[in-house]
C-alpha cells in the first residue's frame, strides 16, 4: 500500500498534507528570524526567543498530536525534565558561583536530551498501550507524576522553590547573542525533524494516525514506532527545555505542569497541527499576543481563551489551515475546479 | 465604631476591597501611569516602579491589600509633585500568577520594555528568587515586601534586594519564643506540624522545628503533614493530626489555604482537643473570617496595624487608607508591608537627593528609615529591615474593631535581633558569591 497517497487522499481538512505551505512559511520565518534582532529592542529579541524556545517545544507536541494522532497532557514533564538536567549540571559545574565555562555550558545544554528522552521513554512505555482519550489522559497523570517528585524533592531538585543562578558564560548573557544560539539550535532541531517527519518513519506515524487498525493488519508493530516517536518528541521537548533555564536565569518545577503542556496545545491549535510549520506560527501568535497584551491589562487568559474559542469554532485548521484554505479556494476559482487533485500532488506532505 | 456593626455594612466594607475595587484602582494608577507623560517640562523624568503580585493563584488574597497599598502610596507621593517632588511615579503592574516562571518573564517585562527602576514584589518567595536573578544581572532594586525566605537575603543574596518584611526563620523564631512560653505553662510533651509544601512552608516549619528543638529540648515532634498548594480538603490531614493525639499542633500555611484549613479544622472539632498556637493569623484572616475564627486562638501576624497605633507613619496609613475604602476599613499586614516599601524608597531618594538606582541603593545600605511599625534599620550585610520578627497573640473581639484583633494585653511582639541568624559572619557563610 502507498502509504503517502493513503496520506494524501484524507478529506479531513486538519489533516491534508501542505507541505509547500510550510516550506514557504518556513523560508519567511528564517529571513524574519535571521534579521529580527537588526531591528529590533531588547525586549522583543527576548520575545523572539521565547518564541524559537517554545516554538520547538510546540513542535516537539506536534510529532505526536499532529503526526501521530494522540493527544499528551503531560508532554511539559519532558519539556521540564530537559531544564532540569541542564540546571542540575549547571549547578555542579558552577557550585553556586554563577561562573561557568563555554564547554561546561554546550555540555550542560546537551545533558537535557538525554534525560528527557529516558523519561519519555519510561512515560511512553506504559502510554502507548493505549490511544485516544486513555493515552491522553495517561500522560497527564504522568506528567503531574514528574511535577510532584520535582516539586517535593527539595534535596536533589530544591523543590517549589527551583534552581536559580543559571547565568550562561559572558557571551550568551547579552540577549542577541543568545537569541542567535537558539535560533541556530532550533532551525537545526526542524532540521532534523523534518528529515524524520518526511522519512517513511514519518509516513508509518501518518498511517498510524489516520487507521491504526488498518496498519497493524499490515504487520506493523504500531506500539513499536509509537513509542519511539514519543522518545523523539520527548527529546526535542526536552531540548527546548535545556534552552528555557538558561534563558530566564532560572527553573521551576511549573515548567513541567499541565498548563505548560497546555500552551503546547494552544499554540499547534493556532498554528495548525496539519502543518509542518503550524506550531512555530501558533508560538509566533501566542508569544507575541502575550508580550503584546500583558502591557496594558492583567486579563491575559481569557484573551487567549476567546481567540482560542474562534480558532476552533472558525478556523480548526488554525492559522495556517485558513490561509491554506483561501488559497484552494482561489486555486480552485482559477482552473475551474479542476485543481484540487492537482494541488496535492504538486505539494509533498508536510 | 461599634463592633456589632451589622453585617450588611461590614459586607459592603468587604464589597469595597474586592476585585472591582482593585479594577478601579487600576485604571485610576493607568491614568497616572499616564499622567507623567502630559507632565510640564519643568517636572524631572517620571520614575518607573514594576509591580509584580498575583491576582490569581494562592497568593491573590494577600496581593489585592498590598496592590492598593502601593497605588494609594505612590498616588499621594504623586499629588506631591512625586518623589523629590519632581519625579512622578509610573506604576506597571503585572500579575506573577503565582509562578516562578512567569514572574521571571513578567520582571523582564517590565524592565526591559518599560524601564522600570524598581521591582516591587512578589507573592511567592520562589517567585521572588526567579525575580532576584533578574534584577541582579539588570542592576534593577528589587523591594520583597510579603516573600519572605530566608533565602532571598541568604543563600540568594543580592545587593539589589531589600527586604521590608520578616523572612520565614524570623517569623517561625519569634513563634518559637511564643510557644516554648507556652510548652512550660502548660507542660506539653509533644507536637504535630501541618505545612504548605513549597519553599515558605518548607523553610517556616523547619526553622519552626530547630528553633523549638533549642528552646524546648522535652517536646517531641510526632507528626510531619505537608499539603500541596491550593489544596482545598483538609478532612484527612485533620484526622491525621487528631490521630496522633499531640499536644499541640503548629501550622505553617499562608494564603487561602490557611482560612480553608481553619475553616475545617473547626468543623471537625480539632481546635477543641488540640492547641493550634503560631498559626498564620494576619488582619486579612481576622476581617475574612471575623465570625468564624475561634476566639482565644492563638496566632501570628507580620505587620498587624493595631500593634502600632503610636506611630505617626502608621496613623496616617489608616487615614488614608479609610478614607479611600470607607470607615471601617483597616489595612491587612501585606498592605503595610507593601506602604513601608514604597516610603522607604521615598525616604532613600530623599536621602540620596536622586534617582538614580546605584545612588538609591547606597542610601538604603545600612539605613535607617520610618515606618509603619517604627523607626528600623536595615541589616549591612544582607538588607534585611530589623523590624519586629513576628505579632503573637490570642484572638479577642475589640470594641473599637467590626472584626477581632489580637489582645493587646497579652501578645508578644518578638524583636528580630533576638531570632535572625545572629551574626553578619554567619549570614556571609550562607551567601553564595555571585557573578
Amino acid at each position: 500500500m502507498n502509504l503517502e497517497n493513503s496520506a494524501t487522499q484524507t478529506t479531513d481538512t486538519r489533516r491534508k498534507p501542505m507541505g509547500m505551505l510550510s516550506v514557504r512559511v518556513l523560508a519567511l520565518l528564517f529571513v524574519v528570524f535571521l534579521a529580527a534582532p537588526a531591528v529590533l529592542g531588547e525586549f522583543w529579541v527576548e520575545v523572539a526567543t521565547e518564541i524559537l524556545i517554545l516554538g520547538l517545544f510546540a513542535m516537539s507536541f506536534n510529532l505526536i498530536y499532529g503526526y501521530m494522532g494522540q493527544i499528551s497532557f503531560g508532554h511539559a514533564a519532558f519539556f521540564g525534565l530537559g531544564a532540569y538536567a541542564t540546571a542540575m549540571l549547571f549547578r555542579e559545574f558552577t557550585g553556586g558561583t554563577e561562573e561557568i565555562s563555554y564547554l561546561q555550558f554546550f555540555v550542560s545544554l546537551a545533558a537535557g536530551i538525554p534525560l528527557a528522552a529516558f523519561g519519555a521513554l519510561l512515560v511512553g512505555y506504559f502510554c502507548i498501550r493505549l490511544t485516544g482519550i486513555y493515552f491522553a489522559i495517561l500522560t497527564l497523570a504522568f506528567g503531574e507524576l514528574l511535577f510532584f517528585v520535582v516539586f517535593s524533592w527539595y534535596s536533589f531538585t530544591g523543590g517549589d522553590d527551583g534552581i536559580q543562578r543559571l547565568l550562561p558564560p559572558p557571551l550568551f548573557r547579552d540577549p542577541v547573542m543568545y537569541y542567535y544560539l537558539c535560533f541556530v539550535i532550533v532551525i537545526a532541531a526542524m532540521a532534523v525533524m523534518w528529515r524524520i517527519v518526511h522519512s517513511p518513519f514519518g509516513y508509518l506515524l501518518r498511517a498510524m494516525r489516520d487507521n491504526q487498525e488498518r496498519t497493524r493488519f499490515l504487520g506493523i508493530n504500531t506500539r513499536i514506532y509509537m513509542l519511539i516517536n514519543f522518545v523523539i518528541a520527548g527529546s526535542f521537548a526536552g531540548l527546548a527545555g535545556a534552552l528555557w533555564g538558561p534563558f530566564t536565569r532560572s527553573v521551576a518545577p511549573t515548567l513541567l505542569g499541565w498548563q505548560e503542556s497546555g500552551i503546547a496545545v494552544f499554540m499547534t491549535l493556532l498554528g495548525g497541527s496539519a502543518f509542518f510549520a503550524g506550531p512555530m506560527v501558533g508560538s509566533i501568535i501566542y508569544t507575541f499576543l502575550h508580550a503584546w497584551v500583558t502591557g496594558f491589562t492583567q486579563y491575559w487568559p481569557l484573551t487567549i481563551g476567546a481567540i482560542i474559542l474562534i480558532i476552533v469554532l472558525f478556523s480548526p485548521g488554525g492559522l495556517l489551515g485558513a490561509i491554506d484554505a483561501w488559497r484552494r479556494i482561489r486555486t480552485r476559482q482559477g482552473s475551474s475546479g479542476v485543481a484540487d487533485n492537482t494541488l496535492v500532488k504538486e505539494e509533498p506532505d508536510s | 465604631m461599634s463592633s456589632n456593626m451589622s453585617d450588611k455594612k461590614w459586607d459592603s466594607v468587604l464589597r469595597s476591597m474586592d476585585r472591582r475595587e482593585f479594577i478601579r484602582t487600576s485604571v485610576g494608577a493607568g491614568l497616572a501611569m499616564f499622567a507623567p507623560r502630559f507632565a510640564s517640562a519643568q517636572s524631572g523624568k517620571p520614575y518607573k516602579l514594576g509591580l509584580l503580585l498575583p491576582v490569581t493563584g494562592t497568593g491573590a488574597n494577600y496581593a489585592d491589600g498590598a496592590i492598593k497599598a502601593v497605588m494609594n502610596a505612590t498616588a499621594e507621593i504623586n499629588s506631591r509633585g512625586g518623589f523629590l517632588g519632581k519625579h512622578l511615579i509610573e506604576v506597571n503592574y503585572r500579575d506573577t500568577h503565582t509562578k516562578p516562571d512567569v514572574a521571571a518573564r513578567e520582571a523582564r517585562d517590565v524592565i526591559n520594555r518599560e524601564n522600570v527602576q524598581t521591582v516591587v514584589g512578589t507573592y511567592s518567595s520562589a517567585c521572588a528568587m526567579a525575580i532576584q536573578e533578574i534584577i541582579h544581572e539588570q542592576k534593577i532594586l528589587h523591594l520583597a515586601a510579603t516573600s519572605n525566605s530566608s533565602k532571598i537575603v541568604n543563600e540568594n543574596y543580592t545587593p539589589y534586594t531589600y527586604q521590608f518584611c520578616p523572612n520565614s526563620r524570623m517569623q517561625s523564631g519569634s513563634v518559637v519564643v511564643a510557644v516554648a512560653e507556652m510548652i512550660k505553662k502548660n507542660g506539653w510533651k509533644s507536637y504535630a506540624t501541618i505545612g504548605q509544601d513549597y519553599e515558605w512552608g518548607r523553610q517556616t516549619q523547619s526553622g519552626f522545628v530547630e528553633a523549638l528543638g533549642k528552646a524546648s529540648s522535652s517536646v517531641e515532634l510526632k507528626k510531619e503533614l505537608w499539603f500541596k498548594l491550593g489544596e482545598t480538603q483538609f478532612a484527612s490531614y485533620i484526622s491525621a493530626l487528631m490521630a496522633a493525639k499531640p499536644d499541640f499542633v503548629y501550622g505553617a500555611i499562608a494564603g487561602k489555604d490557611n482560612r480553608t484549613f481553619i475553616q475545617q479544622a473547626k468543623a471537625q472539632g480539632m481546635f477543641k482537643r488540640i492547641s493550634y498556637p503560631g498559626g498564620l493569623i494576619s488582619v486579612t484572616e481576622l476581617q475574612q473570617q471575623r465570625k468564624s475564627i475561634p476566639r482565644g486562638m492563638i496566632g501570628l501576624a507580620r505587620a498587624p496595624f493595631f500593634a502600632h497605633l503610636d506611630q505617626p507613619l502608621m496613623q496616617k496609613y489608616i487615614k488614608m487608607h479609610r478614607a479611600k475604602h470607607g470607615e471601617d476599613a483597616y489595612p491587612t499586614d501585606w498592605a503595610v508591608m507593601h506602604y513601608d516599601a514604597i516610603y522607604g524608597l521615598e525616604q532613600a531618594i530623599n536621602k540620596a537627593g536622586s534617582i538614580a538606582t546605584e545612588a538609591i541603593k547606597t542610601a538604603l545600605k545600612g539605613a535607617t528609615i520610618d515606618t509603619c511599625r517604627g523607626r528600623a534599620t536595615f541589616r549591612d550585610c544582607n538588607n534585611q529591615l530589623n523590624i519586629p520578627a513576628g505579632y503573637v497573640g490570642a484572638v479577642k473581639d475589640h470594641p473599637d474593631y467590626p472584626f477581632p484583633i489580637y489582645d493587646l494585653d497579652t501578645m508578644i511582639i518578638v524583636k528580630a535581633e533576638d531570632v535572625w541568624v545572629p551574626t553578619c559572619g554567619d549570614v556571609q557563610k550562607l551567601q553564595k558569591k555571585r557573578a
